[in-house]
């Protein structure tokens, strides 16, 4: 990949992993930093610019593994810093509205699933392969993740909105 | 929850994430992994260097203890007249060493 296809998958790709990054993270702040961790290892990764589609997929691999990599450090440096708080991440970025405070509360790999399924369309065996999960537990996951949000809207009085 | 009503609220959501804030500029990703596959490329070219510095001092550290233990009736004999302060000193001095070379190899 050269830099010209690399830009190009870049504006192509960016603006939604961005805001994949942004929800599931639940840090508006470090989405920024995120993003290029993201990039970076995809590119040190050296990828062939053939298979659209499995780039992608890739991307979103390399995205979801540098946020957990993220919680994982941010969580050790919590203990060692003896601030035992017990939170899984920051607050959601002000002003954004209802419905992205109900997704936040959400577990990570909930808001992840809700995302790849059905901002990002992808099957099942997709979502499987980047988030490291069984083929056949996705489709349980999906829908515990669909009961979880319908719960958290019917308890902050959006169930009846349409979205 | 049905899966068309999901999809709708994941829409809006998406929505919501899209339109905020600029990005950051791709030429400055594409020359930071640049950057990091030089610096990659040159700790590979380091490497078998940095195992034959280990590999020499493990040599040296085995044969300075061989030598000892092989001498030790000659170095107690050594030491003993001077008693305390020699051994204290000849224990700062292995210290000093070990420090030097950490220093040394740690660089």
């Amino acid at each position: 990949m050269d830099q010209g296809e690399f830009t190009a998958f870049y504006h192509e790709t960016a603006p939604a992993l961005h805001g994949y990054i942004r929800r599931v993270s639940g840090d508006g702040e470090a989405a920024d930093d995120l993003l290029q961790e993201a990039y970076l290892r995809f590119l040190r990764a050296k990828p062939a610019a053939e298979d659209h589609a499995a780039m992608k997929a890739y991307l979103y691999k390399t995205a979801t593994a540098a946020i957990y990599d993220r919680w994982r450090k941010l969580r050790r440096e919590r203990l060692w810093s003896l601030e035992f708080r017990f939170r899984e991440e920051a607050p959601p970025a002000a002003g954004t509205g209802d419905v992205t405070r109900c997704f936040q509360k959400l577990k990570p790999r909930e808001r992840a699933l809700l995302w790849l399924a059905y901002v990002e369309g992808y099957a099942h065996d997709e979502i499987a392969g980047t988030l490291d999960l069984k083929e056949k537990s996705v489709r349980v996951l999906l829908f515990r993740a669909r009961h979880n949000l319908e719960r958290i809207l019917r308890q902050n009085g959006l169930s009846e909105v349409q979205p | 929850m049905k899966e068309p009503e999901a999809a709708a609220w994941m829409g809006r959501l998406a929505e919501l994430s899209r339109s905020e804030g600029a990005l950051p500029d791709p030429a400055l990703i594409w020359w930071r992994a640049q950057l990091l596959e030089r610096q990659d490329a040159q700790a590979r070219v380091a490497r078998p260097m940095e195992i034959a510095q280990w590999l020499s001092l493990v040599v040296a550290v085995v044969t300075v203890v061989v030598l000892c233990a092989m001498n030790w009736s000659g170095i107690q004999g050594m030491l003993e007249p001077a008693g305390l302060a020699l051994w204290a000193v000849a224990g700062g001095v292995v210290m000093v060493m070990g420090l030097a070379l950490r220093f040394v190899f740690g660089e």
